[in-house]
């Protein structure tokens, strides 16, 4: 499963399933890491990142096949949470932050680089994953190595990260992929 | 600045209409909000998060445990469904709803490739996800399921003496379901939301008669000598070599079918037209003696937008709009007040969460109150 994220996007592009649940892998632990960040509300978080998926999926015909997909899905996890704020419901939490910003705040006008800092802090999001995790999407993202691969290069059946996991080697032993084991913990609950 | 100005602002990036330096100080304040001080989540909460929208992306849960289970699910379901009825009558009038809360929709999901088979011994099976499977012969076919939501039959022996009698098969979909079906003859037939197709595993003699209970889009393989025939309530459909799309769901008024290509004979009663490509007969569901309706320059994409994954509605009444997300969100419509007269028109992908939808709807002026799986419009 040595698939870049370019493959991933046309993969994606012809309506493969397989391609998305690869590309959710990859990246949702960092992406919710990043909105619950920002947020501060695992529920909040959730249906950013909830939507930003959704949205992959369903503009999937219009997604330009050379875009860099991580870029692409930070700013979509940006552009969703701006669009939630202003929702009634959860506006009044940031709008102190926001006042505060106007007042002392640095605009940053040049989109280009707001688009590279995201990007830096977003990338930072995995060094704020526990360690294990960490070295599982460095591994994932920048090796593009299959699941398999890196749970036997990092031993990681011994390791207790989490229950979660854990479970999840015995069946990842057994031969079956990652997204399997994870389906299978979902539903066996 | 002013908590209005903020306000003010924040509305006018969600709705499109921020300028340059707003969106410029908005993705900045984004960049720092909340850096300077980081807190951070636990591993395992990160794993139960991750499942959890992942759960929203595969709406069907372990096909065995649920296919022993599917009675004992129907018989709680009605019991509660009687104790919900029942109890929103009784309690109607002293509950004040609180307003919209922003999770109160999350329990509605769009649909999905999913369906139940039911083979001619009445043993059924549930299809769905996106592994391939093969299920065996039904008669002189094969069956076999794709990873992408179609079902085939592929004939594996020539039809003789012995193999005559049809065996039956019926494929239903819920609420949320759609699904492929590859008859034995090449013809092929997708099913919409809440439906239904019983067909025979493999054809023969001098016809192919398929009923239909919904909706459903077909492409016809023509064969002169057998002609394919579709009974929906009071109509006959035969194909003369086709495409085309027949929607009869039960709460709709009028059964249409609509021809995208080549010409279909619509018959009810005694009475029959010939359809050319573009247009679309009526037969009214309760009174079959009426005459049937010709639309002579129907909407086409409009109908079979569904077949392309969209919603696409042009000027339809809401009753049309919400009846139709209804069954794809799987959801119940109620209305406070009289149906109100209100046009929408739009097209939405079939994929979007129900607050997409909820949201194209919100801007055509509508105004909802959702709990649970019931959605009450307020106009």
């Amino acid at each position: 499963m040595d698939v870049t994220d370019n493959e991933l996007i046309s993969l994606l592009k012809e309506g493969d399933h397989e391609a998305f649940k690869e590309i959710y892998e990859r990246y949702i632990f960092q992406l919710l890491n990043h909105a619950y960040n920002k947020t501060r509300d695992r529920e909040e978080a959730k249906d950013i990142v909830h939507e930003v998926f959704t949205l992959l999926w369903s503009k999937r015909d219009i997604i330009e096949l050379n875009i860099n997909l991580s870029g692409y899905l930070y700013t979509c996890v940006r552009n969703a949470f701006l669009n939630q704020i202003a929702k009634q419901e959860v506006q009044s939490r940031y709008l102190r932050s926001l006042a505060q910003f106007a007042s002392v705040g640095q605009i940053i006008t040049d989109h280009r680089v707001r688009e590279r800092q995201l990007i830096a802090i977003i990338e930072h999001e995995i060094e704020c994953l526990p360690p294990k995790m960490r070295q599982v999407f460095k591994l994932s993202r920048k090796e593009y190595l299959s699941h398999k691969e890196i749970a036997i290069k990092l031993q990681i059946s011994e390791q207790t990260v989490s229950k979660h996991v854990t479970n999840a080697i015995k069946i990842l032993h057994g031969k079956l992929g990652l997204v399997i084991l994870v389906l299978s913990l979902i539903y066996n609950k | 600045m002013e908590e209005k100005q903020l306000k003010d602002l924040l509305h006018k990036y969600q709705t499109g209409k921020a300028t340059e330096e707003e969106i410029a100080f908005l993705e900045s304040w984004y960049l720092s909000h909340n850096e300077a001080e980081r807190i951070y989540i636990s591993a395992d909460e990160l794993v139960e998060d991750s499942e959890a929208i992942w759960a929203k992306f595969e709406p069907v849960r372990n096909k065995f445990r649920l296919r022993y289970m599917w009675p004992k699910i129907a018989v709680a379901a009605s019991f509660l469904l009687f104790l919900y009825i029942g109890g929103q009558h009784l309690l109607k009038k002293s509950i004040k709803t609180p307003p919209l809360a922003k999770n109160e929709s999350a329990a509605i999901v769009p649909g999905s490739n999913k369906a139940i088979l039911t083979l001619s011994n009445g043993k059924q099976i549930i299809l769905t996800g996106t592994g391939s499977s093969q299920f065996g012969k039904q008669g002189n076919t094969s069956l076999s399921k794709t990873a992408h939501g179609q079902l085939i039959y592929t004939v594996t022996a020539s039809s003789d003496e012995k193999s005559k009698e049809l065996v039956y098969n019926t494929i239903t979909t819920p609420a949320g379901g759609q699904y492929w079906i590859i008859l034995s003859d090449g013809s092929r037939v997708f099913l919409n939301a809440a439906s239904s197709l019983r067909y025979p595993a493999s054809f023969s003699g001098n016809e192919r008669k398929v009923e239909l209970k919904g909706e459903a889009y077909f492409e016809v393989v023509h064969n002169g000598a057998a002609p394919f025939r579709i009974v929906t309530g009071n109509q006959l459909t035969e194909d003369i070599g086709t495409k085309f799309n027949i929607n009869a769901y039960d709460d709709e008024a009028v059964i249409k079918t609509t021809l995208v290509e080549g010409a279909v004979k619509i018959s009810t009663q005694g009475q029959h037209v010939i359809l050319k490509p573009g247009q679309q007969t009526q037969i009214n569901n309760d009174d079959a003696k009426q005459a049937i309706k010709i639309i002579p320059d129907a909407n086409v994409d409009e109908v079979i937008a569904w077949t392309n994954g969209l919603f696409e509605f042009n000027n339809a009444d809401i009753q049309q709009v919400m009846n139709n997300a209804a069954r794809w969100y799987d959801f119940k419509v109620s209305y406070e007040n009289k149906i109100p007269d209100l046009k929408i028109t739009g097209r939405i992908s079939r994929n979007v969460n129900f607050s997409g939808l909820i949201d194209l709807l919100k801007f055509e002026g509508i105004k909802f109150r959702i709990q649970g799986k019931t959605v009450t419009i307020l106009n």
